[in-house]
């Protein structure tokens, strides 16, 4: 009579239940390798915010666009927009993390469709807005300072400022691309991000 | 137990992947030329002269506002099987050359913060 020394072995598990875990895990690692299902955080930064914070020692009336741009630096964005020289300043931070489920079922078009499950994040957009008369004097300062959405939910997304900033960029996008004798005139390329 | 997490940690090693790139958009231009324009006193020519054409030429009310602008992005990317991570820092080296209509500078601004873009994780 023979005794095994060792570990007592567990009893197998069911039939039923290693194939269908085996299943399981082929199937995730299929989905996840193929790229169809993942968890992405992107972060994006564009831009310092020192100009945003420094436009606290300029004073309507009193500063000049040249003062302005000596403190300042350059600008992102310069519009001639009515009687006034409008000029942003502008720092974007956002940071996302979301969980992607994609469908790629178009393989032919090299097309997918993408199903966001789940997503949050913030994004933090520090702008200002400086509005200059014909002598060059300063005649409005308009800051925005606060995130524009803290998870997932836009906070401030119906400010004026910010609704703004989006049509005098959209504006200068547009001459630029024209060619417009109105405004700008593109000498390269127009960076679509600025 | 020890063996299936070793497994799953050389897994994700073996099979998860990185990137970085960096893209530069447009010449960069020598601080020193822009250390030379003076207000008031250096001329439209001298401008492009000195910095060759810019950018863009913007119209304003009583000037024009020539931008030169330089950019570096840097990206960054890991993939550990389920988790993708990427960051993207874009940061510009620019000057603004306000010039009136008698062709002589009035206002300049300039910024050089291309070179602090950088590598890392999307919650630096």
């Amino acid at each position: 009579m023979t005794h095994r020394i060792g570990r007592p072995r567990k009893p197998r598990a069911s039939g039923r239940t290693r194939p269908r875990g085996a299943a399981g895990v082929l199937a995730f690692l299929g989905l996840s390798l193929g790229g169809c299902v993942s968890i992405e955080w992107e972060g994006r930064k564009t831009n310092l915010p020192q100009p945003v914070l420094e436009s606290r020692r300029l004073r309507p009336g009193e500063t000049t666009l040249r003062q302005a741009l000596e403190l300042l630096g350059p600008p992102d964005l310069l519009v001639q927009t009515g009687t006034v020289d409008r000029i942003y300043y502008t720092c974007w931070d956002s940071d996302y993390v979301k969980l992607v489920v994609s469908a790629p079922i178009l393989l032919a078009a090299r097309r997918s469709v993408d199903a966001f499950i789940l997503g949050f994040g913030s994004e933090e957009l520090r702008l200002v807005r400086l509005e200059f008369d014909r002598k060059g004097i300063l005649q409005d300062l308009q800051r925005l300072d606060t995130p524009l959405s803290r998870n997932g939910q836009y906070v401030a997304l119906d400010n004026q400022i910010v609704q703004n900033f989006l049509e005098d960029r959209e504006r200068a996008l547009r001459v630029a691309r024209s060619g417009d004798e109105d405004g700008v005139v593109d000498r390269d390329r127009p960076d679509p991000d600025r | 137990m020890m063996n299936r997490i070793a497994l799953a940690a050389a897994s994700i090693l073996a099979l998860g992947g990185c990137y970085f790139s960096k893209k530069i958009d447009d010449r960069s231009f020598n601080p020193t030329a822009v250390a030379q324009i003076q207000v008031g006193k250096t001329t439209k020519a001298e401008v492009l002269q000195l910095l060759g054409p810019p950018r863009e030429i913007i119209r304003l009310l009583e000037s024009e506002a020539y931008m030169y602008v330089h950019s570096i992005e840097k990206n960054t990317g890991t993939f550990l099987l389920l988790v993708n991570l990427n960051r993207t820092d874009k940061q510009y080296d620019s000057v603004a050359v306000i010039i009136n209509r008698q062709d002589v500078v009035t206002a300049v601004g300039s910024r050089a913060s291309a070179p602090t873009a950088a590598y890392g994780f999307p919650w630096e």
